[in-house]
């Protein structure tokens, strides 16, 4: 059976109404929250200090904080190296699932290393891991899910990239989808503080070896600066006590703010991400906007990368070109290549699931193991409709 | 020991006994070329030969993308030539096959299957088989329909021309246009595409 259409359609008038208003009262929060953006007053010293000092009196906090630069820096296109080396990751996985007769996990990884300049064809490989039979299960028995898989994933995607990135003379960027680090999922926290600590470890690797790594988010949500500007409204006195549940302005992301400031190709100052509480990150990020686009519509980006990267304006400048040229080859829709193409290779397909599957399913018979039976729902599910 | 020295330009991935598709890789698309003699050897040893007629260069979403862009770096476009599965598809149209050691211009009793490999013969392989018979090949190009019959034979008999002459058989081109006037005598209009792309040949 369709969806029924006519009372689907009997909604839309008093849906699209109500879109619209909603629409009209963010538009006044948008002018209202620039104004504050924009406000000539606010010293970026002063900013970071009263931050820092909500950092350390509240438990959980998630905003930006200026880090040198004024709020309303934009920073033109600088130019593109002549040489660089770009590698990207992005993974793929098959979630364990207790409908099919056998539970696994695969982590596919797929990587790819463009030598810019060379002339030559990038590097392409896929690295799939078949997670270990220890791993499948939570502390308490139940099989793992996608926030742990992706987790496991993501330490894959990070190993992969340390160990495509050589030391050489050319500067070598790492680019990952997504926040450059890792987030714990909050019940399994413990389990799983190990991955962020390996994490971290692949990032002190890089930062030896002088590799600028970098997180590409597309469209981005998030309400750093709305949440920043928020706490910056409340006096030292009440900071304390600061609740983000009770923000007043909320709906204007980050990209939305930025989207008449920045100009095709520039880029916003530089922020630090301020993540504490439980679950959030341990690594040190600073990112920037980026207007990914070659004119008309805004289409802004965040790009994440590790602090030590600030202190070095050309370093800034090389993630700021490289990553706007990259997104660029696909100029009608802008998104990095690269990244576009560690996708392209990590896609696990469902024929080469089920194939994996029965890999699998034929190695435990022949090691004499029970091969449990896929449910009826599943079963059922696989049935082709009329 | 011959086959050693053959070029392998493609697998099959469909066929049927007038003709197949072989895919191959961009980056291995050097060696093929329109007209030109190629065969594939089954493993009961049956030999199918047959003419390249088409090479098809296949798209996808993300090459239609990077087409629209302004400029491509390099290192993109061979990215997409030499990484990503976009098979090149070989349009063969068979014209014969090779059985215990003889050549005949008849199609083959069966297809070739799926994933066979397809070889590019070489000088020596094109005149022995276009030595055979008197032309008997030229009738399953001549009755192609919607193919351009004039160019996949032009482009043949250059290739095979050249390779007579080396073995100091210049009468055999004389002889093989003798043959399309005869095979095209009731087709007016065939026959004067067939001398008209000829002529390119002097």
């Amino acid at each position: 059976m369709p969806v029924n259409y006519p009372q689907i359609e009997q909604c839309l008038p008093a849906y699209a109404r109500k879109e619209k208003g909603h629409q009209d009262a963010l538009d006044a929060q948008h002018k209202q929250l620039w104004q504050l953006f924009s406000n000539p007053a606010l010293e970026v010293e002063a900013m970071r200090e009263k931050i820092t000092r909500a950092q350390a009196l509240l438990r959980n906090l998630y905003c930006a904080k200026p880090v040198q630069e004024k709020l309303l820096t934009r920073k033109p296109l600088p130019a593109l190296p002549s040489g660089y080396t770009l590698i990207a990751a992005d993974g793929s996985q098959i979630v364990p699932n207790r409908h099919r007769p056998v539970q696994f996990c695969v982590l596919n990884i797929g990587l790819i290393k463009i030598e810019r300049g060379s002339g030559r064809a990038p590097e392409i490989n896929v690295l799939s891991t078949l997670l270990e039979h220890e791993s499948l299960f939570t502390p308490d028995g139940h099989l793992i899910g996608e926030e742990d898989v992706s987790l496991f994933r993501d330490l894959e995607e990070r190993k992969a990239l340390l160990e495509a990135a050589n030391p050489q003379e050319l500067p070598i960027i790492t680019l990952t989808d997504g926040p450059l680090d890792v987030y714990e999922n909050i019940t399994t926290r413990r389990e799983r503080k190990h991955i962020q600590e390996d994490v971290e470890k692949i990032h002190a690797n890089l930062e030896a070896r002088g590799v600028l790594s970098a997180g590409y988010i597309d469209k981005p949500g998030s309400e750093l600066l709305s949440r920043m500007l928020s706490v910056l409204q409340v006096p030292d006195a009440e900071l304390g006590a600061y609740d983000d549940t009770r923000r007043e302005i909320r709906g204007i992301s980050d990209a939305e703010l930025l989207g008449n400031l920045l100009s095709a190709g520039e880029r916003s100052a530089v922020f630090e991400a301020v993540t504490k509480g439980e679950g959030k990150a341990s690594l040190s990020v600073h990112f920037f906007y980026l207007n990914v686009s070659g004119g008309g519509e805004p289409n802004l980006a965040r790009v994440e990368f590790p602090a030590w990267v600030s202190a070095h304006a050309r370093l800034v400048d090389t993630l700021h070109s490289v990553i706007y040229h990259e997104a660029m080859i696909l100029d009608t829709h802008p998104y990095p290549y690269a990244l576009h193409r560690a996708h392209e290779l990590a896609v696990i397909s469902m024929p080469e699931h089920e194939q994996v599957e029965a890999m699998l399913v034929r190695e435990l018979e022949q090691a004499g193991a029970r091969v449990g039976k896929r449910s009826n729902k599943d079963w059922n599910k696989g049935l082709t409709g009329r | 020991m011959q086959e050693e020295t053959k070029i392998l330009i493609g697998k099959l991935l469909r066929a049927d006994n007038r003709g197949f598709v072989a895919g191959c890789r961009t980056r291995d698309l050097v060696a093929p070329a329109l007209g030109a003699l190629c065969k594939v050897r089954l493993e009961d040893g049956l030999e199918i030969y047959g003419l390249i007629g088409n090479i098809v260069i296949n798209d996808d979403s993300l090459v239609r993308q990077l087409v629209s862009g302004i400029s491509i770096p390099t290192e993109y476009t061979e990215d997409n030539r030499h990484n990503r599965n976009l098979p090149v598809e070989i349009n063969v149209h068979c014209v014969g096959f090779g059985l215990g050691g003889q050549i005949y211009h008849r199609l083959p009793p069966r297809p070739p299957l799926s994933l066979d490999a397809l070889y590019l013969c070489d000088d020596e392989e094109l005149v022995r088989f276009t030595s055979t018979g008197r032309y008997g090949y030229f009738r399953h190009i001549l009755r192609l329909e919607d193919q351009p019959v004039e160019e996949i034979l032009t482009a043949h008999l250059a290739r095979a021309r050249q390779a007579h002459a080396q073995k100091g058989r210049a009468d055999w081109y004389t002889g093989a246009c003798k043959e399309l006037i005869v095979l095209l005598r009731d087709d007016y209009e065939g026959l004067m595409n067939v001398l008209n792309a000829l002529a390119e040949l002097e």
